[in-house]
C-alpha cells in the first residue's frame, strides 16, 4: 500500500515516499507534486526516498522527469536519502537520473534549498 | 518443486517484488544481492503486464554443483514474444515510452539470463543469482 505524503515546511515542498508504489500510483503521486508546487507556491521541492527499498526503471523515469517538470515550472528539485544498496543497483543497471540534484538526506536538502542556491 | 506467481494486472507486480525479496532474503542473500533480485523480478514482470496483458512466474531454490544455492525465476508469457532478442536488449530501446533499460538492466544484475521466445508465441526469460560468489 502506498503511504506517501506531502508536506509544506518552510518554503519547500516535502514529498515523503513510502510504501509500495505501483505504477500508476506513481504517475499519480508526480500530478500530486507537480499540483502541490503550485498550491503551496514553493520555490523547492524535496523528495525523500529513503524508504524505498528499490528504485527500478520505472521509478528512476518518474522521478527524473518530475524533477525536470518542476525545473519547467520555476521550482528545484532535490532527492533526498537514497539507500545504498538502492544507489549501486541503480549504478549497476545504467540507469541514468542525471540532472537530479541529490542531498544526503531531508535536512541537507532543506538546508540547500534555504541556503537559496 | 516451484512456486508461481500470477500476473495480471500492476498490482500483481508489486506483490511479485515483495514475494522476491522475501523469498531473496529467507535464502540468505545480502541487502545489496535482495536489492538485485528484486528489482530484477519488478522489471521482468511489469514488461509482461505492459507487453503481454498477462503471464506468471515461476521460482524455485536451485543447487548446482559447483555454483552452490541460487535463486531462479522464469518470466513466462503468450504474448506477441520478443522478435529480435538483441535490439530488446540494446541500452534505450523501447517499443513503448520506457527507458528501455529493463532488460539490459535486468541482465547486468543477475549472474544468469537468458530469453526465449519466438515470434506470436510469447516469450521465456530466465534468470539466476548465485548465494556465492
Ligand atoms: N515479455 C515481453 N513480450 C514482448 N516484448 C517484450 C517483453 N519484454 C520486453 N519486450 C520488448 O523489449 C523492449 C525493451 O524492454 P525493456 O528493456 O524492459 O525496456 P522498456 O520496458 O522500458 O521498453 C520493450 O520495449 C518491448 O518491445
Ligand atoms: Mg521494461
Amino acid at each position: 500500500m502506498n503511504k506517501s505524503s506531502i508536506v509544506k515546511i518552510h518554503n519547500a515542498l516535502v514529498v515523503t515516499l513510502q510504501g509500495e508504489i505501483d505504477d500508476r500510483t506513481a504517475l499519480e503521486l508526480q500530478q500530486e507534486i507537480l499540483q502541490s508546487v503550485i498550491r503551496y507556491q514553493v520555490s523547492g521541492v524535496v523528495i525523500e526516498i529513503s524508504q524505498l527499498d528499490l528504485v527500478d526503471s520505472y521509478m528512476a523515469r518518474i522521478l527524473s522527469e518530475t524533477a525536470r517538470m518542476i525545473k519547467l515550472m520555476g521550482a528545484e528539485t532535490f532527492l533526498a536519502g537514497l539507500r545504498p544498496m538502492v544507489a549501486v543497483t541503480i549504478v549497476e543497471m545504467g540507469l541514468n537520473i542525471d540532472g537530479v540534484k541529490t542531498a544526503l538526506n531531508l535536512e541537507v536538502a532543506l538546508e540547500v534549498l534555504k541556503g537559496g542556491r | 518443486m516451484s512456486n508461481r506467481i500470477d500476473i495480471r494486472n500492476e498490482s500483481d507486480v508489486v506483490v511479485a517484488r515483495q514475494i522476491a525479496r522475501q523469498v531473496a532474503s529467507q535464502m540468505g542473500f545480502s541487502l545489496g544481492d535482495q536489492t538485485r533480485i528484486t528489482t530484477a523480478v519488478s522489471e521482468l514482470a511489469r514488461n509482461i503486464f505492459l507487453y503481454a496483458k498477462q503471464g506468471w512466474i515461476e521460482y524455485q531454490e536451485i543447487t548446482l554443483g559447483v555454483r552452490g544455492r541460487g535463486i531462479e525465476f522464469i518470466f513466462q508469457d503468450q504474448g506477441p514474444g520478443i522478435p529480435d532478442v538483441e535490439l530488446a536488449l540494446t541500452v534505450g530501446y523501447t517499443s513503448g515510452n520506457g527507458m528501455g533499460m529493463g532488460l539490459s538492466g535486468t541482465k547486468r544484475l543477475m549472474d544468469e539470463f537468458d530469453i526465449k521466445s519466438s515470434p506470436g508465441k510469447g516469450a521465456t526469460i530466465r534468470i539466476v543469482r548465485w548465494l556465492n560468489k
